[in-house]
């Protein structure tokens, strides 16, 4: 396509044209990395959800034995959320991702997938029960030094600081708040033991945020997201049984009181196992008084 | 009869309008070619004061960074057609007040050659620039396309802003008919560090008659 341009009808002695220069700067993607679950760790059987990096816009490709697994696109900020079903046994997930400008191959990692809990007998026999019992789907904890607080993963663009709780901390709650703070604006994830339980809404450099747990070993993952990087720390956690197993059955109540204020139209999260509850108030039976 | 009295006024009126229209126009220098629609006046032949200016419109210089520092050069072809005896030239500047590739999406620069048309400079990472062969510092290349190669040879400079003196890249002393081209080759250099957009930035060209 050219442009003229005349003056010759004006008879003008000078004349201006322009010209467009764009230059289309086609990055390679980067090499992707499966942040959570981490490589090594023990998951239970079923829908696992794995989050990881990729330059923004590509295809990323995962792989379970070898097999086509999973096609998602990595989002604007350069991470990704996929879902693969494992059954039990140990799985090698392999990660790719292809873009209009190249592609690039990440480092697979080794899974150990564990068979879900089967659920106690309600009397009479079962000939498909194993006789013996059921293994233990928890997480055994590697051995690690607890770690001192503020506990960090850093990159060249973004630090995560884990405030709370400190590794390798025991608890006989349902749950943790994990507390912390990053670098640079980002998005903050959490999954335990390979499942996402939670995570921020919007971007921000400080967080906080509830998890359940399992009982005994609990493997949490907290991800940032943000600054075009994506880092995580790995938390262990046990949930210790409380001294009295049958409370629930002996008088303790089923409920909880918690501190705290709120007003009507706010959204409160409540997490009862693994599962999350988004409440919002309502002000029910205010009425104006002449 | 009133009428026609005055009839022959404006009539009158009319006539000396007329004549001293004629006497301002005789003001300019009598030519020797007497041929309507024929003639020169100063450095221009009758009816050919003006000039065109020609350009591709829009220049591509696509980048594919690898390790190191990847190249991309590509050219715009501006043709000028003057039937000026004295010529014309051929300046460039950028058209706005910054000289730099902006980033379409997301922003980021390009930035401009530090190099100048008198003293131009090997690109270097994450810069552009242009050069025309044989004038003004750029040497005689000549230059070819190149993409996502090395570093070139060649040198470059940045584009003055509009705000600034434009420099000059063709200039000719007699009539330029047939067109006269002009080849300005534009170079771009990234490395992995710039991200993936589209980079634009606004070349003009101004042609003068000499």
């Amino acid at each position: 396509m050219f442009a003229i341009f005349f003056s010759t009808l004006l008879s003008l002695p000078l004349l201006f044209g322009s010209v467009t220069v764009r230059s289309y700067i086609c990055q390679p993607p980067d090499k992707p990395a499966i942040a959570s679950p981490a490589d090594g760790s023990r998951i239970t059987a079923g829908t696992v959800d794995f989050t990881g990096s990729a330059t923004a816009s590509s295809q990323v490709a995962l792989t379970v034995d070898g097999q086509a697994a999973a096609q998602v696109t990595a989002d604007q900020f350069n991470t990704f959320q996929a879902q693969l079903t494992l059954t039990a046994g140990h799985h090698s997930v392999g990660i790719a991702s292809t873009s209009p400008c190249g592609d690039a191959t990440g480092d697979s990692l080794s899974l150990t997938a564990t068979a879900p809990p089967v659920p106690p007998s309600s009397g009479g026999s079962n000939q498909n029960q194993p006789s013996s019992p059921p293994k233990p789907i928890l997480t055994p904890r590697p051995p690690s030094a607890t770690l001192p607080p503020g506990q960090m993963s850093a990159s060249g663009k973004l630090v995560l600081t884990i405030i709370s709780p400190l590794d390798g901390a025991t608890t006989k709650n349902a749950f943790v708040f994990v507390r912390g703070t990053t670098s640079a604006l980002a998005k903050v994830q959490i999954a335990v033991n390979g499942t996402v339980v939670a995570q921020t809404l919007l971007p921000d450099t400080s967080f906080g945020l509830s998890a359940p747990l399992e009982l005994h070993d609990n493997t949490i993952t907290v991800s940032a997201a943000g600054n075009n990087t994506l880092i995580s720390v790995t938390l262990h956690i046990t949930r210790l049984p409380t001294a009295n197993p049958s409370a629930s059955h002996s008088g303790v109540p089923w409920w909880r009181t918690l501190p705290g204020i709120v007003t009507a139209g706010t959204s409160i999260i409540v997490v009862l196992g693994l599962t999350v509850w988004f409440i919002r108030l309502r002000l029910v039976g205010a009425s104006k008084h002449s | 009869m009133v009428h026609t009295i005055t009839l022959s006024r404006r009539l009158k009126t009319l006539i000396v309008v007329l004549a001293a229209i004629g006497v301002c126009a005789s003001g300019a220098p009598a030519q020797a070619d007497n041929t309507y629609g024929s003639g020169t006046y100063g450095s221009c032949t009758y009816n050919s004061c003006g000039i065109s200016l020609t350009s591709g419109g829009n220049v591509s210089v696509n980048v594919t960074p690898a390790a190191g520092v990847t190249c991309t050069l590509s050219s715009d072809t501006v043709s000028v057609l003057t039937d000026s005896s004295t010529g014309y030239t051929l300046q460039i500047t950028d058209t706005d007040t910054t000289n730099d590739l902006t980033g379409a999406v997301h922003g980021g620069t390009i930035a401009a050659a530090a190099g100048t048309a008198a003293s131009p400079l090997a690109l270097t990472a994450n810069t552009w620039g242009y050069r025309v062969d044989g004038m003004n510092g750029f040497g005689a290349g000549p230059t070819s396309a190149e993409s996502n190669g090395a570093i070139p040879a060649a040198t470059f400079a940045g584009l003055p802003l509009i705000s600034g003196q434009p420099d000059t890249i063709a200039s000719t002393t007699t009539a330029a008919d047939p067109a006269i081209t002009t080849t300005v080759w534009y170079g771009v250099c990234a490395n992995t560090n710039l991200v993936t957009d589209t980079y634009i930035g606004s070349v003009t060209y101004t042609a003068l008659v000499n």
